[in-house]
């Protein structure tokens, strides 16, 4: 019956029935087990064989039982710890990405008695020589067990912001960091372990990180995480709740008005808050409050702003001057801009917008709001600098700060932020500085510039309103990037040199009808260039304007040429080349006359059929045909200014 | 009152009212003031509950003809509304349930005195009781059990009848039986060890050797895996304060016993292989249990006495050897293999029993009872470890 060989010891001899009995009956096996590890307690080997069959075995509860008992009974022994450290790494990772095998060491860990866990993971934190390693298995621990030690959190705090050091992250968005603020931080505010002290290191920790990561663009891949923790998906909110949750133990008033929807009202209250309590008492505390919650909010709102004034699959947006006119007195040189005076009020009625629908306007009015109560008034100012300096806010609030400068009347300064790169935004804003600068010859050479990128356009946009006629408070306003919109504004400017022009050239032909060209981008406002036009006209025995048939598509203007033909004798019209010798009608007889003016009413009819052709491309033709002329005028002009 | 006029007032009424009328005036009397004369209250106890609740006799005390099915239904579902009304007394555990409802159900369902038909009523409650998750009732029934002894007729019968009228109608991964451990689990315990009595044990003059259906091999292979302890729970329940005030009780018995002896039988006499793996992993639950179970609750209970899980006198019974013997005569390889598994088992159990210092005997019987079996490498080492 007994096949066994007699000098294998009883151990051995146990733990073979055990293993040969595993294929066909796993109880059995167990039963053999149980009998051995009970009959020879203090044998490592049984016990931790027992484990690993249960292991393999893939039974949870049982494994744990081993485990543990191998723990309680064996805690020195190297093989237990080299299969610890085999598992603990596992409990630091994503559920969804593990395999079988550490699926089980997770679920055997979670079966171990709760003491033996939180002894296990401070252990292995200890032991772990891998920054990222420890500090997973403290959070793991603290986690788990929130009670353990305050010590053990605070130790971590510092272990993050030294790592972050020594390893020489060159960004703020760096692993160390990452757990820091998402992880460690959260944690440590909701247990009462941090001093005031460590609730603001934190909390400018905090929003520095969310700040950076927020302004850097979306999906910044935060390197050496898994794959799962290394992007943040809503910085602003996270950055929010976080400022909330520190707020709440630092007792501030202000922590709500972070997540307010209304941004109004968050306004109001910030405003208020700085008025009643901060100005008035000068206090540190309150005012360090003020400025972390402002600050934040102004923040976002630059960066509503940015995204607004350039938007991913949306119109884009840009700042220039109001071009007012036509009839504008053009002073030299150029003043220093009325503006200025109230550089740092914001006066809401100096700046509009081409096209209602976007929210760029109301944007840069919020943040214009809470720049201004930061950086004007102490105690806010000083430690909005400190802050500022600390978590470098300049470097995300580039553009805003270029259109304040802007808004303050300080061209000069912007040429040098206007965008390298060939695009329709750097001409535009060459355009809109040079005319600034009263520069109108290189103003012209990239109206041009502009017009020649229009041409390939596809958004088309609206003409305005606010383009053809600012409001008469207007200095400035927000102008969409699309076709019409900028066509219009660079007919504006050059309605604006042709008219000064024609002050010294009141006569000038080409004037004259280059401006009746133009004037049919702005129309109905238009019609008052126009109607001083034909007043000029009719003053003159002899008004050549060939190009008239090429670019004149308004039916009114045509109207009132023909009308100026029919009743007036005095003006000789030269506009239709085809319309033979029209130079000597004034000569000729009545009777030649007669067949003239037919000639005249036929290529008006022809013309009128033109109507229906869009106002946009007359114009681009008429750039590109008109260039020497418009050049000349404006290389004229600016010449009559500097003398 | 006069018995009489209690009587005169319940008979005002119809069922259901008499019944419950009566179930309210019975708990008055039981667990009324003590200064009358005890017997007499028992006495007028019986006639109400044979007259009004069970309907088994009529006003002059005549036996009178079974209740309909459906009136036998009524009555189970008020006896279980009855029991799961809020407890008198608050704050019981969930093992002895409560101490007056146990008297009621004692005096309901008593171990002399009543009809025969009163136990089929009791399997019809107590299946009702676990389905419907009337924890008190089988609480009651638990200690019940264990007063009158699980191996008794009264323990028995109640086995026997929920193994055939409720065990084998359904399915032992129920869940009510899952958590019957957790609700009830003295009644659970219990009933364990009355239900091990009831097969393989030739006590009973049976021709043959009686296996237990595989659904309550099953749910018991569950239960003891659900929780180490639970076999020693009669061991430990503390039955005076569940009982009433002068009662005295009764020794505990665990189901250990009967349970290895299922074990030590099982693979000579069952030939059905898949039952044959539910008897392995019952003899691993049950020395996993005999070991961790007690070392577990022991160490948080540490004045709560020794119980005992074998007995040196009747770990090999006769009957044991005989099939053993036999097996060894035929030479079949077979058998052979299954008297190998059997002194394996055995080794193991008494092995487990030693080493949690739970066997009842002394050294020496023990000895000379291995060493009348059949020579085996684990016995000799568990004998040598016996002698040491």
């Amino acid at each position: 019956m007994e096949s066994m060989d007699i000098s294998v010891s009883e151990e051995e001899h146990m733990m073979a029935k055990a293993r040969s009995f595993l294929e066909t009956d796993c109880f059995r096996s167990r039963a053999w087990l149980l009998t051995a590890k009970s009959m020879f307690p203090d044998n490592f080997g049984i016990h931790f064989e027992s484990y690993e069959i249960e292991k393999n075995l893939r039974c949870v509860q049982r494994a744990a039982r081993c485990f543990s008992g191998l723990l309680e009974d064996f805690p020195n022994e190297a093989i237990l710890w080299k299969e610890i450290e085999n598992f603990t790494p596992i409990l630091c990772m994503d559920t969804f990405c593990l395999s079988e095998e550490q699926t089980f060491y997770r679920e055997m860990f979670s079966a171990l008695p709760l003491s033996i866990q939180q002894k296990l993971l401070s252990v292995c934190a200890e032991r772990s020589e891998d920054t990222m390693e420890h500090c997973r298995l403290v959070l793991l621990l603290l986690n788990r067990f929130p009670q353990s030690s305050t010590e053990l959190a605070l130790k971590l705090m510092d272990t993050m912001i030294t790592a972050e050091k020594h390893n020489q992250c060159p960004n703020v968005i760096n692993c160390y960091r990452k757990i820091l603020v998402c992880d460690l931080g959260p944690l440590l505010v909701s247990t009462n372990t941090l001093n005031q002290k460590n609730l603001y290191k934190m909390l400018t920790k905090t929003t520095e990180f969310y700040i950076t990561y927020a302004m850097g663009g979306h999906s910044i891949i935060i390197e050496n995480l898994p794959e799962t923790e290394n992007y943040i998906k809503t910085p602003w909110e996270d950055l929010f709740a976080s400022c909330e949750r520190i707020g709440k133990k630092l007792s501030w008033e202000l922590r709500y008005v972070l997540s307010q929807s209304d941004k109004r009202k968050a306004w109001k209250k910030v405003s208020s808050f700085a008025k009643k309590f901060v100005i008035a008492s000068n206090n540190s505390e309150l005012s360090k409050q003020l400025v972390f919650c402002g600050m934040i909010l102004f923040v976002k709102h630059v960066f509503e702003y940015n995204q607004s004034l350039q938007p991913e699959n949306d119109s884009e947006y840009l700042l220039v001057k109001a071009i007012k006119g036509p009839k504008v007195q053009i002073n030299k040189p150029p003043l220093k801009q009325a503006v200025l005076s109230i550089a740092t009020k914001l006066n809401e009625s100096v700046i509009g917008i081409t096209d209602e629908s976007s929210e760029v306007l109301d944007h840069f009015k919020m943040a214009f709001n809470y720049w201004e109560l930061l950086t004007n008034k102490e105690p806010m100012c000083t430690d909005y600098w400190k802050l500022s300096a600390q978590i470098k806010v300049d470097t995300f609030i580039g553009q805003f700060l270029n259109d304040i400068e802007f808004y303050q009347g300080k061209y000069k300064n912007l040429f040098k932020v206007v965008p390298s790169q060939e695009s329709i935004r750097r001409s535009l804003s060459l355009v809109n500085l040079y005319y600034c600068v009263q520069e109108f010859k290189k103003c012209a050479e990239n109206i041009f510039e502009v017009v020649h990128q229009t041409k390939s356009f596809i958004l088309n946009g609206k003409l305005s309103m606010e383009i053809a006629n600012p409001p008469e408070e207007r200095e400035m306003y927000y102008i969409q990037i699309a076709k019409l919109p900028v066509l219009q504004y660079c007919v504006k400017i050059m309605i604006q040199i042709l008219y000064s022009q024609l002050s010294n050239f009141p006569t000038d032909n080409d004037l004259i009808g280059h401006l009746l060209v133009l004037s049919q981008m702005v129309w109905p406002e238009g019609s008052e260039i126009a109607e001083d036009m034909y007043e000029r006209i009719v003053k003159m025995p002899l008004f050549t304007y060939p190009q008239f048939s090429a670019y004149i598509t308004n039916i009114d203007i045509i109207e009132a040429f023909m009308e100026i033909f029919e009743s007036n004798d005095k003006c000789v019209l030269n506009i239709y080349p085809c319309v033979g010798p029209s130079l000597n009608s004034r000569i000729s007889t009545r009777g030649t006359g007669k067949g003239i003016k037919e000639d005249f009413r036929s290529a008006v009819k022809t013309q009128v059929q033109q109507y229906s052709e869009p106002i946009e491309e007359t114009m681009l033709l008429f750039f590109m045909n008109e260039k020497k002329s418009l050049m000349k005028s404006a290389t004229l002009m600016e010449k009559s200014l500097t003398y | 009152m006069d018995f009489n006029e209690v009587k005169v007032n319940l008979r005002k009424f119809a069922f259901p009212l008499s019944t419950e009328n009566a179930l309210n005036q019975i708990q008055s009397i039981i667990n009324g003031e003590t200064t009358r004369k005890q017997h007499l209250n028992e006495d007028l106890a019986m006639d109400l509950i044979s007259e009004f609740v069970f309907c088994e006799t009529n006003e002059e005390g005549k036996p009178t003809k079974p209740m309909s099915r459906i009136r036998h239904l009524e009555l189970l579902v008020m006896i279980c509304d009855y029991f799961n009304k809020p407890k008198i007394k608050p704050d019981n555990d969930n093992c002895c349930g409560d101490t007056a409802l146990n008297a009621i159900f004692m005096t309901l369902f008593p171990q002399f005195g009543a009809p025969p038909l009163r136990t089929n009523m009791l399997i019809s409650l107590i299946s009702l009781a676990i389905s419907t998750y009337s924890n008190l009732i089988l609480q009651s029934a638990g200690i019940q059990m264990q007063q009158l002894g699980c191996s008794s007729k009264y323990s028995s019968q109640l086995a026997d009848g929920l193994v055939k009228r409720f065990f084998t109608f359904i399915d032992a991964k129920n869940p009510s039986l899952h958590l019957l451990p957790q609700n009830a689990p003295l009644f659970t315990a219990n009933l364990m060890t009355s239900l091990s009595e009831l097969y393989f044990n030739k006590k009973t003059m049976d021709i043959s050797i009686k296996e237990p259906p595989r659904v309550v091999l099953e749910i018991i292979v569950r239960w003891i895996n659900s929780d180490t302890r639970l076999c020693f729970t009669a061991h430990y329940t503390d039955l005076q304060r569940a009982l009433p005030s002068g009662a005295i009780p009764m020794a505990a018995t665990l189901p250990f016993l009967g349970l290895f002896r299922w074990c030590f039988f099982a693979p000579l006499c069952v030939k059905n292989n898949n039952d044959l793996v539910l008897y392995s992993e019952l003899h691993c639950a049950l020395i996993d249990s005999v070991m961790e179970g007690w070392k577990v609750y022991a160490a948080e209970n540490p004045r709560v006495s020794c119980p005992y899980t074998l007995s040196v006198h009747s770990v090999v019974p006769q009957q044991l050897k005989d099939l053993i013997d036999e097996a060894i005569k035929s030479n079949d390889p077979m058998a052979l293999h299954s008297v190998d598994v059997v002194l394996e088992r055995l080794a193991q159990s008494i092995n487990a029993s030693i080493i949690s210092d739970t066997i009842f005997g002394n050294k020496q019987d023990l000895v000379s009872q291995l060493e009348s079996l059949p020579e085996n490498k684990v016995l000799k080492l568990l004998i040598k470890r016996i002698q040491l």
